[in-house]
Formats: structure tokens, C-alpha cells, sequence
């Protein structure tokens, strides 16, 4: 079905918060879903799979550690080792970098990375093994997300030297398959409180009827 | 498209150097916000400056009513070389059914605005979806949806009279102000609508509110047609037409409940530029340092205007009432004492505001909407400083001490709240299952808290704070994140505020003694509505564009005379 930028960005922002995601999490994630939709990179089925995964969900606390100035994560999960990672990156001196033994959900992070790249004019650098060539975001065109898929084993992320070129802007009305979409929203409708005649009668703070 | 935006740093916005303003911990006390009053910057007035500077003229390519008014009709009106049309469905429905809430199912109208004129096949196939709103499905070629209700007694009044060859009676006028009350009006991108974004990029409508605006003021060109639509299928040749004073003072209703609120919290950027503009167009107008006689007895006209129409202004809710009362008090005091004692010829506007700075502050506040209409020169421009792209970032690589600084700067009201009072968090704000409607629980009573929006402010604040104690003033936030990643919410929003510091509303949220009706009321001047009638303390009904121009108006006359609407009053008061 076609749906708007902002449908997907409230129900992927409420689907985040019913997973137990915290606030912010739950609205960066939703601006890097919608981002990915729009961009043509099926944001809605990549955080579909992204909330599937039980392990994505399970923990607040971050699963990383400082050593000799560079940021070990053995585990990254984009929402929560993705996101404080990625601030640290912009908060760190020239040189710094992240080293993630295992990244889950690569395209969610890739959204992530770009939107902070924009937000704040940097570029970041990702060099993997399993890379032909580091990749740049945000980069000239959208490819350089779609080629995060490929990224395996070990990852190294840093702040590139270079300025990032003009922002790639996607918006507007994209197709997502109605199953993703219909799981989507069941789950952003657990962020809804059922109706109890006490709410019904009086938490609107209006009456039932207006034949005035 | 981007946009000049109003920040505490950005000296040289929207053209000058910022002037004094007032404290934000002053104006963003919810007692203050809902004193507020439209004023020339309001949306409404910014739409109607620029449909008459156009002389834009609307057009009826379709009216397709039965003998009763059911039917359909389309209203077209170009703005900045681009049509926009005003898509209407009217439908018998029961008494009964009718109702204000969101969880109505029916609707006497329901509108869509339409990106260009529809062919009869987009009539058809809207007419499916757009009478039944929300459980209807839309394309981007539709900008805004929305439905109203008539209000039954008034409409019938006027179909009354007028199929008699009269005009309605000017004090049943009064008492209500609308033909119709609109519910909702839905834009950017719900239902598969058209996004923000795209409504933003075409030129009229890339300020705040602006598909949303034109669409009730077709809304309301659509009440006034219908009345006298229903009036001549009854009344033949004898039937009259509303004149002109009528047609003016005829606005939309529009009824509002806590859907409005939760807006202000959660766009603290957007909510920074509106008030912001508002503050710095104040401040301009205190600081003229001398003023014509023009203006001069602009000021009288003005403040009689409003004493008048406080005294027009007549509602049920006892708290307003007696503010009102006050109001009017202050206005006869203040009006007899600037005749016995003219204003000083030295900044003159600061002299009337120094006179008002011990009344109430509903009197304060329509002071501030009063002085912006004196300066329109100095004020107009600040309207495109009223939309922006800025959004909630955190600051990574800032110190933990300048953020324990910040608190301090912005959240001192926070210790006046006694935490361990169950007062303090009596209340959550959530959203229903029922149709999603927002609502208001009693966190103690009702079940539910858990679901809650996060409107607690002042409890993460002192949260945060608790938690900072320990922390050493030179680590840096992103750090300090890593270990305590549940605060990077507040974090980013104490960053924000500073930058945007008439962002925050500065009082608790969801304590026993907010009322909702407060944030309501000052989201509502800055649409342009007037006539505030509290139902409860998280309802209101208003009226938008009572005494604007009409669409024949704004062919017609010239454009200045078009933009001297404030504090409209009854036809034969004004006459």
C-alpha cells in the first residue's frame, strides 16, 4: 500500500516505543525507517526485522566498552550500542573510531549513520572485510547504504576527514507490503490505552453528544 | 523548504537585531498561555493578507445539493498561481449522532482540500473516503481533511429567516458566531495524505498551518453558501441573501480538546519560532519611540474595539467568565484613564503596556496582540520566521557542568514542585484505543500510566539531576551516555530549550492543578482564534475568522482595508 513519509515515521516511532525502546531511540529509528522508505530502501521491512528479533530488544544496557581510546562493541544493535556509539563518535577526538565485532541490522545502522551525518555535517567512514572498498555516508547517492548489507565480521567506523556532500533529500509517498505494514501497526497500537467507560465519560473532558 | 527560524543566537533574524524581550520563564507559565489572544502574526490573519494582497477569487465549478443541502459541492481558489479546491460533503444525519469528539462516526460535512481541481471521478471516489475521515484511505493530491457539525440551532435560525426575506437576528448571531463547528482538520501525510513536506514547497503555504487555514476558510465560505442554498430552496425568489456585516461576522466553530496539546510539547523548535515572533514583534512595538497621530488614535480605536467585544464575549465556564469580567473591568479603567490622561508622547506604547502591568494577564496579553497591530510595518515579516526545519539534537560533545548549568538556567521552577506530593504526577496524558482520541487520565485512579506520553518534564529533570550529582563537570555527555543511556531523552531536550528557550512550558505537566485548556488556548491564538469557550478544563469551542474578509471581499476591496480584524464584534455594534 502507499503511505506518507510521516505515517511511516509515527507508526514506526510508536512500533519502537511498544518494543520497549526507549524515547529517543524510538524517534531516531523512526526518522532513519522513514528516511529508508522514502529513499527507495524498504525502511518499514528492515525495522520489521529488526523488532522480530527478540535478541534486538532485550536489554538497555549497552553491551560495549572503552579501550585505548577506541569503542569495542562485540555486539551492536542499532537502536542501543548503534546509537551511543554514534554519539561518542561526534563527541571524540580527530582519529577516534568504533570497532564492532558483530553488527546486527546494517541497513537500520546505515540510516542511523547518515541521518547524524547530515544533522551534524560529518561524513563517516566504514571499512569491513568484507568490503571491496570503505564506504562513505552519507555519500552523493543512496547506493553506499544498500551496500552496508554486505558488511560481515569485523566493522570499523570513523569520522571522515572530508565534508559531506549536499544532503540527499527523500520524501514523500513510497509502497510498503501490507503484511509489514499491518504487523507495524499492531504493534503501535499496543502504545494505546483500552477504553474504559470512566475514560470514555470523562478523560476527553467533553460530552457524548453535540445537538446544540 | 528551509526557514529562517528565531533561536536565542540568531541576531540578525528575520532582518534586525533582537530587541529586549520578555523572560521565557515569564511567558511560558501555563497560566500565561492561556491568556493569549490572536493577534496579526496569527495564521489566519498572515493566509488573509496574502489571498487579499492576490485579490484571489473563488470559484464553484461544482454544487451538486438536493432540495435539503445534501450533497456535494467544490469551492476553487488560486493562491500563488496554484488552485487549491475545498471538496465538501453534506449528509443528513440523526440527532443523536452528532457529536464533537473524536470518536464520532458521522459528521453533518466533511471537507478534504484537493491539490487542483478533482474531474467528477475524484468526486466519486473521495466521496467514499472522505465522509468517513479517519477510516477513509487518501493520496498526497489531498492536503487537508477535516468534518463539522452545524450548529443546529443557528443554522436554522438563519435558513429561517433568510427563506423569509430577513436577516437572522443579530443577538441569536452572537450567542454562537458559526454555522458549523469543524472537529478536526488533519494535514500532514495522516490517512495517506499529503505529507508536510511536499504542502511546504509550494509558494503560499510554506508557513505554519497554511493548507490547514485555507481549508477553513473554504469551510466557512461553504456554511455561509449552504445557509442560503437551504434558505432559497425553501423561501423561492422571496428569499434573501446574508448581507455583508452578516457573512463577516459568520466564522467557524471549531471544537478542541487535548489533540491540540500534545503538539506544543513535543515541537519545541516550531513552538520557540511561534512565540518567539510573537515576543519580538512586542518588543518592536514598545520600542517606538514616537508615534503619528494616526497611530495614536488607532490605539483608541483599538482598545474600545476590544472592550466591546469583551463585552460581547459571554461564556459558561465560570473560572472564564470571571476572568472576562475582570477583563471588561480593566478595559473600562484603562480606556477612561488613557481619555483623562494621554499616552506619553516618548514611547507611548511602552507608556500603555506600564498601565496594564498590574491587571490580570488576560489584560496583559491582549495589550500584546493590541501593540502588534499598531506596528505592521515593523511585525508583518516576522510571519515567515514562523515555520522551521530545526528539530531536538543532542549536543555529544558538550560538558556535563554546562549541562548541570543549563538545568539551572531553564528548569528552576522544577524545585518548587513537591515530588513526594501525589499532586505531583496526579495526571498522564495517553492516547485511546477509542479511535485514538487523546486523553487525560488520573494516574493514582485510572489504569493505563504505563502507556503514558512523556509530558512528566519536571520528573525527568530531577531525575537527570539526581543523577548528575556524582558525575565529574568536565565528562562529556555522549560518555556519560554510555552508562546511562535512559537519559539521553532529557538530555537532548535541555540542549534544545537552551537554544529554543520558549520551547518549554515551564510547569508540571501532569500535576493535579494543570489544565489543559491553558495549552489549548495559546496554540489557538496563534491559528487566530477568538471567543475561548471553555467546556471543561480540556475543552474549548472558538471561533476562527469571525470579522475576516469574505471571498467576495477579497476580490473586491483593496487589501488594506482586509487586514482589520482583531476583536471582531457584532454587526450592528460595528456599524
Amino acid at each position: 500500500m502507499q503511505v506518507s513519509a510521516n505515517e511511516v515515521y509515527q507508526t514506526a516511532r510508536k512500533a519502537c516505543l511498544a518494543a520497549g525502546y526507549l524515547q529517543d531511540r524510538a524517534e531516531d529509528i523512526a526518522v532513519a525507517t522513514s528516511w529508508l522508505q522514502c529513499a527507495g530502501m524498504m525502511g518499514c521491512t528492515v525495522l520489521d526485522s529488526l523488532l522480530a528479533d527478540t535478541q534486538d530488544k532485550k536489554d538497555i544496557q549497552l553491551g560495549l566498552h572503552l579501550e585505548a581510546g577506541v569503542l569495542q562493541i562485540s555486539q551492536c544493535r542499532p537502536a542501543f550500542e548503534g546509537v551511543a556509539s554514534i554519539d561518542w563518535l561526534l563527541a571524540a577526538d580527530s582519529g577516534a573510531e568504533i570497532q564492532i565485532a558483530c553488527l546486527a541490522h546494517p541497513v537500520m545502522f546505515a540510516g542511523l549513520l547518515w541521518q547524524a551525518g547530515q544533522a551534524y555535517q560529518r561524513q563517516f567512514r566504514l571499512v569491513s572485510e568484507a568490503l571491496e572498498a570503505p564506504i562513505n555516508i552519507p555519500d552523493e547517492t543512496v547506493d553506499s547504504v544498500a551496500t552496508c548489507q554486505q558488511i560481515s565480521g569485523k566493522l570499523v567506523v570513523g569520522i571522515s576527514d572530508s565534508a559531506p556532500p549536499p544532503s540527499f533529500v527523500a520524501s514523500g509517498h513510497s509502497v510498503v507490503s501490507d503484511a509489514v505494514w499491518t504487523r507495524l501497526n499492531a504493534l503501535a497500537m499496543q502504545t494505546y490505552v483500552p477504553e474504559t467507560e470512566a475514560s470514555r465519560l470523562s478523560g476527553a473532558g467533553a460530552g457524548l453528544v453535540d445537538d446544540d | 523548504m528551509a526557514k529562517t527560524s528565531l533561536h536565542k543566537n540568531s541576531d540578525l533574524a528575520c532582518g534586525d537585531a533582537l530587541p529586549p524581550l520578555r523572560s521565557y520563564n515569564s511567558v511560558m507559565r501555563l497560566s500565561r498561555m492561556g491568556a493569549f489572544f490572536p493577534h496579526r502574526l496569527s495564521f489566519m490573519r498572515v493566509l488573509i493578507r496574502r489571498l487579499a494582497a492576490q485579490k484571489s477569487k473563488m470559484q464553484m465549478p461544482v454544487c451538486a445539493l438536493d432540495k435539503n443541502g445534501f450533497g456535494h459541492v467544490v469551492l476553487s481558489l488560486a493562491l500563488s498561481g496554484r488552485v487549491y479546491s475545498l471538496i465538501a460533503f453534506s449528509r443528513d444525519i440523526e440527532d443523536g449522532e452528532r457529536t464533537d469528539r473524536v470518536i464520532a462516526t458521522q459528521w453533518d460535512a466533511s471537507f478534504c482540500l484537493f491539490d487542483g481541481v478533482p474531474s467528477l471521478a475524484d468526486i466519486d471516489q473521495l466521496a467514499e473516503q472522505v465522509t468517513r475521515q479517519e477510516a477513509g484511505r487518501y493520496d498526497a493530491r489531498i492536503l487537508t481533511l477535516s468534518r463539522a457539525n452545524k450548529s443546529l440551532r443557528l443554522f436554522r435560525h438563519v435558513v429561517d429567516r433568510l427563506a423569509k426575506g430577513q436577516q437572522p437576528d443579530t443577538e441569536a448571531l452572537a450567542a454562537t458566531g458559526y454555522l458549523m463547528r469543524t472537529t478536526a482538520v488533519y494535514g500532514n501525510g495522516k490517512f495517506g495524505i499529503a505529507d508536510r513536506d511536499k504542502v511546504a514547497g509550494y509558494d503560499g503555504l510554506e508557513g505554519a498551518f497554511q493548507a490547514e487555514m485555507l481549508t477553513v476558510f473554504l469551510i466557512r465560505e461553504f456554511t455561509l453558501l449552504l445557509a442560503e442554498y437551504c434558505a432559497k430552496e425553501r423561501g423561492g425568489q422571496k428569499a434573501a441573501s446574508l448581507s455583508d456585516a452578516h457573512r463577516r461576522y459568520l466564522g467557524v466553530g471549531n471544537s478542541t480538546g487535548l489533540g491540540m496539546a500534545p503538539f506544543l510539547v513535543t515541537h519545541p523548535c516550531l513552538l520557540n519560532s511561534w512565540i518567539m515572533a510573537r515576543e519580538v514583534a512586542f518588543a518592536r512595538g514598545l520600542a517606538v519611540d514616537a508615534a503619528s497621530n494616526a497611530q495614536l488614535q488607532r490605539v483608541t480605536t483599538l482598545l474600545e474595539r476590544a472592550r466591546l467585544h469583551c463585552y460581547e464575549w459571554e461564556v459558561e465556564d465560570t473560572p472564564q467568565m470571571q476572568n472576562i469580567e475582570i477583563l471588561r473591568a480593566e478595559l473600562d479603567k484603562l480606556c477612561a484613564d488613557i481619555s483623562a490622561r494621554p499616552l506619553a508622547k516618548k514611547a507611548p506604547f511602552a507608556d500603555l503596556n506600564e498601565r496594564a502591568k498590574e491587571g490580570s494577564e488576560e489584560l496583559q496579553e491582549l495589550l500584546v496582540s493590541l501593540i502588534i497591530e499598531l506596528v505592521p510595518e515593523e511585525v508583518d515579516m516576522l510571519a515567515d520566521c514562523m515555520a522551521t526545519d530545526a528539530q531536538p539534537r543532542l549536543i555529544p560533545d558538550m560538558r556535563i557542568g554546562e549541562v548541570k548549568a543549563l538545568i539551572d538556567a531553564h528548569y528552576h521552577w522544577v524545585e518548587d514542585i513537591d515530588f513526594n506530593a501525589p499532586d505531583a504526577d496526579a495526571q498522564f496524558w495517553y492516547v485511546s484505543a477509542a479511535k485514538l482520541e487523546p486523553r487525560l487520565g488520573l494516574r493514582h485512579e485510572e489504569p493505563g500510566a504505563e502507556l503514558e506520553m512523556p509530558f512528566n518534564i519536571a520528573g525527568y529533570i530531577r531525575a537527570l539531576k539526581s543523577a548528575l550529582a556524582t558525575v565529574e563537570e568536565d565528562e562529556l555527555v555522549a560518555a556519560f551516555l554510555l552508562r546511562a543511556p535512559e537519559f539521553r531523552n532529557i538530555l537532548r531536550r535541555i540542549q534544545t530549550i537552551d537554544k529554543f528557550p520558549y520551547g518549554e512550558i515551564r510547569d508540571n505537566l501532569v500535576g493535579a492543578h494543570c489544565r489543559p485548556i491553558d495549552l489549548l488556548r495559546c496554540k489557538l491564538s496563534f491559528f487566530g482564534a477568538s471567543k475561548f469557550d471553555p467546556k471543561s478544563d480540556k475543552w474549548t469551542r472558538i471561533t476562527l475568522y469571525q470579522g475576516a474578509p469574505t471571498a467576495a471581499d477579497l476580490a473586491t476591496a483593496p487589501s488594506h482595508d482586509l487586514d482589520d480584524w482583531l476583536f471582531p464584534l457584532r454587526p450592528c455594534m460595528s456599524s
